[in-house]
């Protein structure tokens, strides 16, 4: 490798990342958006449920506690991949699908029985920005899983090349930025609706 | 072809654990607290938290503008956020009828007002 590769190499590296936290940041408008959607409907319930009949806090601090441990083994797999613990990367990201789809069996099964109870989404207007906010936060979570499916095979197939080391990276920072998110969930939508 | 395999004292798994407890307990506080102010200080303290010891914003290399980007992306969002509660509460302020409309046009007049 000459002198000009290895630059090239550097730059396009910065230029992925600073890409995707402009990406990051576009996502946040996005479920900005959202948030203040529910805001302003939270108490539009129609003739359908309030929030305050069927939130279950027992299950929203399990989901919270299975996010934020997703979000610590994600950090683990990180700092094993910049020291080159191969195994040790591929067992913390292992366990964080593992953890990813723990809390979206919960968070389906939910959703499911909401709707099966007739308080879907086209129930009232709360419950529209409610399965909207809660919905599109999900669905990051389904697309980061199968983009952790596809990483973990990546790291199997060709080890931590400079190229996988950063989508480990990219993928971390998109994790924790979904249990930020979380974070605001639970807070306005969940732990408000009680107050 | 191979990755830098420097052996960083800062890269410890000491900052993902440590942040994890205080990220936990800040929680457990929040589910167990009934004021919306301090579950909100504690939603942001853990929002930091997080960025700090899981994203490691403001430590390492490129940390300005690492920062920088941080800051934006929050007051985006919280433009957002609060213009929308805003905009929409002074719309429905305003939709209400100001008392003297509704006579004025005879819409309602106590001539059409029944008694018991």
């Amino acid at each position: 490798m000459n002198n000009e590769d290895i630059t090239l190499a550097l730059e396009e590296s910065e230029q992925a990342t600073m890409g995707f936290w402009l990406y990051l940041i576009s996502d946040c408008l996005i479920f900005a958006g959202l948030f203040a959607t529910y805001a302003v409907l939270a108490n539009a319930t129609a003739s359908g449920p309030a929030a305050t009949d069927f939130f279950d806090l027992r299950s929203v601090l399990q989901e919270t506690f299975i996010l934020l441990s997703s979000s610590f083994t994600a950090s683990l797999a990180f700092y094993a991949a910049r020291r080159g613990a191969i195994r040790k990367a591929l067992i913390a990201l292992v366990s964080t699908l593992g953890l990813g789809i723990w809390f979206l069996s919960i968070e389906l099964t939910e959703f499911a029985k909401l709707i099966g109870d007739g308080a879907g989404p086209s129930t009232s207007a709360f419950l529209s920005s409610y399965f909207g906010l809660l919905g599109a936060h999900g669905l990051h979570v389904l697309l980061g899983s199968i983009w952790l499916v596809v990483l973990i095979f990546q790291i199997r197939s060709f080890g931590l090349r400079s190229e996988i080391s950063r989508r480990i990276s990219l993928f971390t920072l998109f994790w924790h930025f979904l249990d930020i998110i979380w974070i605001f969930i639970f807070t306005f939508v969940y732990l408000f609706a009680f107050l | 072809m191979s990755t830098q395999h420097q052996a960083n004292p800062k890269d410890s798994y000491l900052w993902p654990t440590l942040g994890f407890f205080v990220a936990a307990t800040l929680t457990l506080i929040a589910f167990d607290s009934t004021s919306k102010i301090l579950i909100l200080v504690l939603a942001i303290a853990q929002l930091i938290t997080q960025l700090y010891f899981f994203i490691h914003l403001g430590r390492g290399d490129g940390r300005r503008w690492n920062i920088a980007i941080g800051i934006l992306g929050v007051v985006l969002l919280l433009a957002i956020g609060i213009g929308t509660v805003w905009v929409m509460n002074h719309l429905q302020a305003n939709m209400m009828p100001k008392t003297g409309d509704l006579y004025i046009n005879s819409i309602v007049s106590p001539a059409n007002e029944t008694r018991p």
